[in-house]
């Protein structure tokens, strides 16, 4: 079997505040605050197979942005490394590795900040193939005119500048930009976060067609469930920077296993529900930069016992009938709720433990 | 105890410039409803909200229409009375909580303030109230939460402050806008949960105004449909999702992703500028069901005030 | 571009200025064509016309001395404007070169961040802490007057405020996210700087300009007027200054008065543009 397309292999990355000389000198003489750091990702493998479209999901703060920034090389890791169809691309020699990072590619949120406002449409997206060699000058309006139409833009937006363009239209102009360099990886970071209902469905179906026509693998990186469920084949589960639960788009939610996923499931908004009570998980996100320790979950999970206090759970696989890989980094097989009833009460009911 | 008749409010009204930005618009609120408005950017929604409550930018200006509050017409109020009101009988929930709560103050000073602002209370009183207000929102142990800052809360935290705040007069009627548009889903229900319950509890009415029509599918009582600044489709909100009459309705819901859904209404085009409205309807050139005349005269209004829609040719009523 | 120049025209005072500006840089590239005297040329000056007031017919009988002589029989109208010529040579160049020396230091400190960073922008604030006339006068001292070295030593002195200007617009830059889809997209950094950060970074830059423009003149003007600036033989407007000042005493007025009015508008009218300028760009600021 040939090696996935990008693999992520125990990946993190801290953060940690940068102190100016006069901090340093007081925390030697123990005198300062101590160094903030904030683990962003903490150890976060995943593998990404050819021709598949991985949804990366969480809440603010689970790191899901700072993955998918080390992913496209844009931010070194801390920890772990970033293959690249089984290379390492840290290894790699000079010219190789600024090939393999050309060969994942981003998409970002902001379609107004996505855009460099000096360039035109055209100037932007076929930049990089003329500077890499990838078209020959005299190709360009043929090429330019081929990847507008690939994202459903017409061939006069060619001279249009960025200020003239509406939001799913610059989106579009980001899209066509990561194809031209003929990507085998584009990460989409938020990429439909910013458009309003209408353009965003555009956006998606040009996604859908994109994937279809083949050619990239992707990660999609999203906090709406509903919009990863759509475009992902496979969904990957963060939070707090850690990885939770990473199986197929349907076992996902069919058989959600680790109790995070299930409650992100149940109140994730679906259209065409008879009004309803919230059943809602209690507790805040907790701050990334004191995670609780063990299982980062525990504090909101209804079903903890006393171990996820103290061990943070491994990711392991879990019962599967289909045959496929289901990851989960839960402690407990807990049963699954009844599509009915909302989360099944704990196997064994705890004192709530709000008041520390 | 809410009736907005024809709200009309513009852009530099009576310039030779003067856009209209929220375009006759009617509706009711009965206490404890639950309305939500919905819209993409530029429908006019926010907009219209303000006008309710006199927030306007100063070269926006109500042009036309009445709104009836506890049988007051609040168009024709004066700013003091629009004052008073405010805080008081309404209150407003905005998506960035930080607009709302001062920052040099602690959360204990500014709900006092915010009690004894309109009611006759002691000190000691309106802390009490405020303790119990923060309780009620959800806020674990509120007696010591009311000595911190806003920046100590965390982003959904603060919006339960903002939200107690709100319900701290036991306010008639609670505009909020896009309230929940920047807290995580967990958290968001959690707030949606609360409201609902405070609803419920006070009899206060609520207008709901965000883009995020899935939201509002289990939460609210009603929706109201907004596009180029007029209501196209208001109905009880099971109603409206279940069988809705105005195809932007029907379309926008298409366009939501859903579970086995492998393709999503490819609603073309933008919404139109509200500078350079097309003649007839305004969702004409967008509109698949549109047929020669959709273009050429604007379509009235059909129905009342809790059920009705703005198209010549609406969708047949599935049973 | 457009925006800009649309908001200057609500403010007539400053188009007027920058009209002044633009005819005071005609005059002064026209010098040779519409003077009557080449003021270099010691064959063309006539020591017997020295201090002669406003008016006063040349010797030769040619010309008339519409702003009279200095001490050394000049005509001070031709003096003036090949002054002119000298002060705005001089601190345009200087202006140019510091602009692109700062404005790289800047880019490259936003971009790189780090240690690069950290030196260029100790180096500008080592700088700042001193006047920049201090530091001019220090330099000349140093390698000595004369044209190239004068400019030079204006450069010298400005620079770090186009680098601490390009820097703040272009870190404002370097966080938005089509700087993160250059580098994704491997284009080199040099490209990156010159065709994404520069460009968009350009306008506060511009403001720089106009203001230190008008710095230039001033302190150009100070070290000629010390003695440290232009050779008396090619003298720019500050030393004619300098020159007329020495003949006050003697009631030869207009040597001091002419060159101080032409100085004063240079300066005043890009200062008043530039201030102008500044204000419609950041209007925060007004």
């Amino acid at each position: 079997m040939t090696a996935p397309v990008l693999e992520l292999n125990d990946l993190s990355r801290v953060f940690a505040r940068r102190d100016g000389w006069l901090d340093r000198m007081l925390n030697r003489a123990g005198l300062g605050k101590p160094p903030e750091r904030l683990v962003a990702v903490d150890g976060v493998s995943l593998s990404l197979r050819d021709g598949e479209m991985l949804g990366v999901v969480g809440e603010s703060g689970c790191g899901k942005s700072t993955l998918g920034r080390m992913a496209a090389q844009l931010l070194p890791a801390s920890g772990g490394e970033v293959r690249f169809r089984g290379r390492a691309i840290s290894d790699l020699p000079r010219s190789e590795a600024r090939d393999a990072r050309r060969n994942i590619q981003m998409v970002f949120q902001n379609p107004y900040a996505s855009l460099n406002p000096s360039l035109s449409v055209g100037d932007a997206i076929m930049e990089a193939p003329l500077t890499h060699g990838l078209v020959r000058r005299r190709e360009i309006p043929d090429r330019l005119a081929s990847l507008l139409s690939k994202v459903g833009l017409s061939p006069e937006m060619a001279d249009r500048f960025p200020h003239e363009l509406s939001g799913g239209q610059r989106q579009r102009v980001g899209i066509a930009r990561a194809l031209a360099v003929s990507p085998e990886v584009i990460i989409f970071d938020e990429a439909v976060a910013a458009l309003d209902v209408s353009v965003q469905a555009q956006i998606l179906n040009l996604l859908a067609d994109l994937k279809e026509q083949g050619g990239f693998s992707s990660i999609f990186i999203s906090h709406d469930l509903n919009v990863v469920r759509f475009i992902s084949d496979r969904i990957a589960i963060l939070y707090l920077g850690r990885l939770v639960e990473l199986a197929d788009r349907d076992t996902v939610f069919a058989r959600p296993h680790h109790p995070y996923t299930r409650a992100l499931l149940s109140e994730v908004p679906v259209l065409g529900a008879a009004r309803r009570r919230f059943t809602p998980l209690k507790g805040e996100l907790p701050s990334p930069l004191s995670p609780p320790p063990g299982c980062h979950f525990h504090p909101r999970c209804p079903f903890a016992q006393e171990i996820c206090r103290r061990e943070s759970p491994r990711l392991r696989e879990v019962q599967e009938a289909g045959g496929t890989t289901h990851l989960s980094a839960c402690h407990f097989d807990l049963p699954q709720p009844s599509p009915e009833a909302g989360p099944t009460p704990p196997p064994h009911p705890k004192e709530d433990s709000h008041d520390t | 105890m809410l009736k907005v008749d024809n709200l009309v409010t513009s852009l530099h009204p009576g310039s030779r410039d003067q856009v209209d930005i929220v375009r006759s618009v009617s509706f009711s609120l009965e206490p404890g409803q639950i309305l939500g408005v919905v819209g993409e950017s530029g429908s006019g929604k926010s907009m219209m909200a303000y006008s309710l409550i006199d927030l306007l930018d100063r070269k926006i200006a109500i042009t036309g229409g009445s709104i009836v509050f506890n049988g007051e017409d609040l168009s024709a109020a004066k700013q003091a009375r629009m004052r008073e009101l405010r805080g008081n009988r309404i209150a407003m929930i905005f998506q960035d909580p930080m607009v709302a709560l001062n920052p040099v103050l602690t959360i204990g000073e500014q709900m006092i303030e915010a009690i004894q602002a309109h009611r006759r209370m002691s000190r000691r009183d309106a802390e009490a109230h405020a303790i119990k207000t923060l309780a009620r929102v959800g806020i674990p142990s509120p007696e010591s939460r009311m000595s911190a800052y806003a920046h100590e809360f965390s982003g959904g935290m603060r919006q339960r402050v903002v939200i107690a705040i709100a319900f701290l007069n036991e306010p008639d009627l609670i505009i909020a806008d896009e309230a929940t548009t920047a807290l995580d889903v967990t958290i968001q229900s959690q707030i949606l949960a609360e409201i609902q319950g405070l609803a419920e509890e006070t009899g206060a009415a609520i207008l709901w105004i965000t883009h995020d029509l899935s939201l509002l599918s289990g939460f609210a009582d009603a929706v109201m449909v907004m596009y180029a600044g007029q209501v196209i489709e208001i109905a009880p909100a099971d109603r409206l999702f279940g069988a809705p009459r105005h195809p932007y309705t029907a379309a926008l819901m298409r366009a939501v992703p859903v579970a086995g859904r492998t393709r999503l209404e490819n609603l073309e085009g933008v919404p139109p500028s509200l500078a350079d409205l097309p003649p007839g309807c305004a969702f004409a050139p967008r509109c698949p069901r549109a047929q020669p005349r959709c273009s050429q005269n604007v379509p009235p209004f059909e129905g009342d005030t809790t059920l009705g829609w703005r198209c010549f040719f609406p969708l047949e009523e599935t049973p | 571009m457009k925006r800009i120049f649309g908001a200057l025209k609500a403010y007539p005072f400053a188009l007027f200025c920058l009209a002044v500006f633009a005819l005071l840089v005609v005059l002064a590239l026209l010098a040779p064509w519409i003077t009557p005297q080449n003021p270099y040329d010691n064959a063309a000056v006539d020591f017997f016309d020295a201090s002669l007031p406003p008016g006063t017919e040349a010797g030769t009988g040619e010309f008339i001395y519409l702003l009279g002589t200095d001490a050394l029989g000049r005509d001070l109208y031709s003096a003036i404007l090949y002054g002119l010529r000298i002060t705005l040579l001089v601190a345009g160049s200087a202006s140019l070169i510091a602009l692109c020396v700062g404005v790289l230091a800047g880019l490259v400190a936003a971009y790189a961040g780090g240690w690069a960073d950290t030196i260029i922008m100790r180096l500008v604030d080592i700088k700042l802490g001193f006047p920049t006339i201090l530091v001019a006068l220090t330099v000349m001292a140093v390698v000595g007057t004369g044209l190239g070295n004068l400019i030079f030593a204006l450069a010298f002195a400005q620079w770090p405020y186009y680098a601490r200007t390009t820097r703040s617009a272009a870190l404002v830059e370097v966080s938005q996210e089509y700087i993160e889809a250059a580098r994704s997209l491997e284009l080199p950094p040099w490209r990156i700087l010159m065709r994404h950060l520069l460009p968009n970074s350009i306008s506060p830059i511009l403001v720089v300009l106009t203001l230190q423009l008008a710095h230039a003149v001033a302190i150009e003007a100070s070290l000629s007027f010390l003695g440290l600036g232009t050779s008396i033989e090619e003298p720019s407007l500050g030393l004619l200054i300098a020159n007329g000042s020495r003949e006050i005493l003697s009631g030869h007025t207009w040597q001091l008065i002419w060159p101080g009015v032409a100085l004063v508008l240079l300066i005043f009218s890009v200062n008043v543009f530039g201030d102008r300028f500044r204000r419609v760009l950041n209007p925060k600021e007004a």
